[in-house]
């Protein structure tokens, strides 16, 4: 099996039970949750690829914590762990501030099994290929020269080096 | 000489007060006439207002019109209150749909599970209808999203109604639509794309009906517009009458049940009604009426 474990926590066995059969051939194991609560002891314990959160949270009303909180929990302290929103079929609303809050994509339900597994993968794929660290300099120094418009003391200044470092680095571009 | 002018004032006193007390059993009978069309559900009442002092006529005029936005008022808070529902239901339902479908289409893929084609064949159909019902509740909510609600300090959209029809008949070859508007070139206060749905979607169903002619007409009285599209196909019953504008009613094997519904929420959230009459126009088995 090339995937490791996936978390799925809703409130709703019945959409439990059909991730479990739909994730289970292509997945190390299914763990499932009903309640947030235990998500980061879960997570601390057991070696999780991908989290599946919904977000039509119920039980939140009691501690006064939503989907929005968790995510972010999940974030905090696993920042690589992709997690994929499960949101009502009207709530793109949410599924945009799920997004903007560091989710790696959203499925509405009812979803299609393909297209979530496809979801699940992209996620997990594009979180373990890490972008060599030449690429990300790269990126970054040139970031820092368009908004400096061009002006290379002001964005060397900005990046903390000496003019001749940023244009040296400039050149083996 | 004296007496003959205290008989006459007495003759004209006596003639006044007859007059007066007639004139007043005569608004009795008016106020009587629309309590009872309100109690009947008829918003559409009309007293004439010849025979009226110029105060009475006034009120009168105002008691016609008040009808018509009662009607409306209700229309609208009926609209709003199954928009509401169906947002709540179509929630409900692909919230419900979600495990339905996706533990169908697992199984659909493990054929191996199943110890006959029977068992295999039951579980394709589970799947099969779930997949109907989900696309039947997204196409649903396309069209709901389609049709927003005219905005207070909107310009009002106004649409010429000849054209309109013109540019409609080509698409309905199997039926000749005679148009009679008073004046030619009549225009409706409601935006032009939405008028085209409403007015497509009743020559659909006049088709759909088997009918041959339809008869297009439109006048203005009272600041209102009122359009009657007549159709002579198979008339519609009496007991189904009631249930025509309700969301998902459908009498066809593969309607819908949008149709007439989304109609009447057009037609209200652009401020007016819309109405199957009860006694359809002369020659014709069905009349809608929409007045905006």
């Amino acid at each position: 099996m090339k995937y490791g474990n996936i978390l799925a926590i809703d409130d709703n066995n019945a959409i439990l039970t059909a991730l479990k059969l739909c994730l289970g051939d292509t997945f190390q194991d299914i763990i499932t949750l009903s309640q947030p609560d235990d998500i980061l002891t879960i997570m601390a314990q057991e070696e999780i690829e991908a989290v599946i959160l919904d977000m039509n949270f119920s039980l939140g009303i009691n501690t006064g914590h939503d989907g929005i909180f968790w995510l972010q929990a999940i974030k905090k302290h696993h920042p690589n762990v992709p997690v994929i929103l499960l949101t009502a079929y009207a709530d793109v609303q949410l599924a945009v501030k799920g997004l903007k809050n560091g989710a790696a994509d959203f499925v509405t339900k009812p979803w299609d099994n393909d297209e979530l597994l496809r979801k699940i993968k992209d996620a997990i794929d594009k979180s373990r290929s890490l972008a060599p660290l030449s690429e990300v300099e790269a990126d970054h120094v040139q970031r820092a020269i368009d908004s400096c418009h061009g002006n290379l003391s002001k964005a060397a200044d900005m990046l903390g080096v000496s003019r001749q470092t940023l244009y040296n680095k400039m050149k083996t571009k | 000489m004296l007496l003959h002018i205290a008989i006459l004032i007495a003759v004209v006193i006596v003639a006044l007060l007859i007059f007066h007390l007639r004139h007043q059993r005569l608004l009795k009978q008016r106020a009587y006439l629309m309590r009872e069309a309100l109690q009947n559900r008829d918003f559409s009442f009309h007293l004439p207002t010849n025979g009226l002092f110029s105060g009475e006529r006034a009120l009168q005029q105002t008691l016609n019109e008040l009808g018509e936005l009662i009607k409306q008022q209700a229309d609208r808070a009926e609209v709003e209150s199954w928009h509401r529902m169906t947002r709540i239901l179509t929630h409900e339902i692909m919230n419900a749909a979600a495990p339905i479908a996706s533990i169908s289409q697992s199984l659909t893929k493990r054929r191996d599970d199943f110890n006959n084609q029977t068992s295999y064949d039951a579980i394709v159909t589970i799947n099969d209808t779930a997949a109907e019902l989900i696309r039947f509740v997204q196409k649903y909510r396309e069209i709901l999203k389609e049709n927003k609600i005219q905005t207070v300090g909107q310009p009002k959209a106004t649409t010429a109604i000849a054209p309109l029809v013109n540019a409609i008949a080509p698409l309905f070859p199997q039926v000749s639509i005679n148009t009679f508007l008073e004046p030619e070139n009549i225009n409706m206060n409601i935006d032009a794309d939405l008028l085209r749905h409403v007015i497509v979607n009743i020559i659909k169903n006049a088709a759909e009906a088997k009918a041959t002619i339809i008869k297009i007409s439109a006048l203005e009285n009272n600041n209102h517009i009122t359009l009657k599209i007549s159709n002579n196909g198979e008339q519609i019953p009496a007991t189904i009458a009631a249930d025509i504008f309700t969301p998902f009613f459908t009498t066809k094997q593969t309607g819908t049940g949008i149709g007439l519904s989304l109609c009447r929420q057009i037609i209200v959230n652009s401020g007016g009604t819309i109405r199957l009459l009860d006694k359809s126009e002369h020659n014709f088995t069905t009349t809608f009426e929409v007045k905006i």
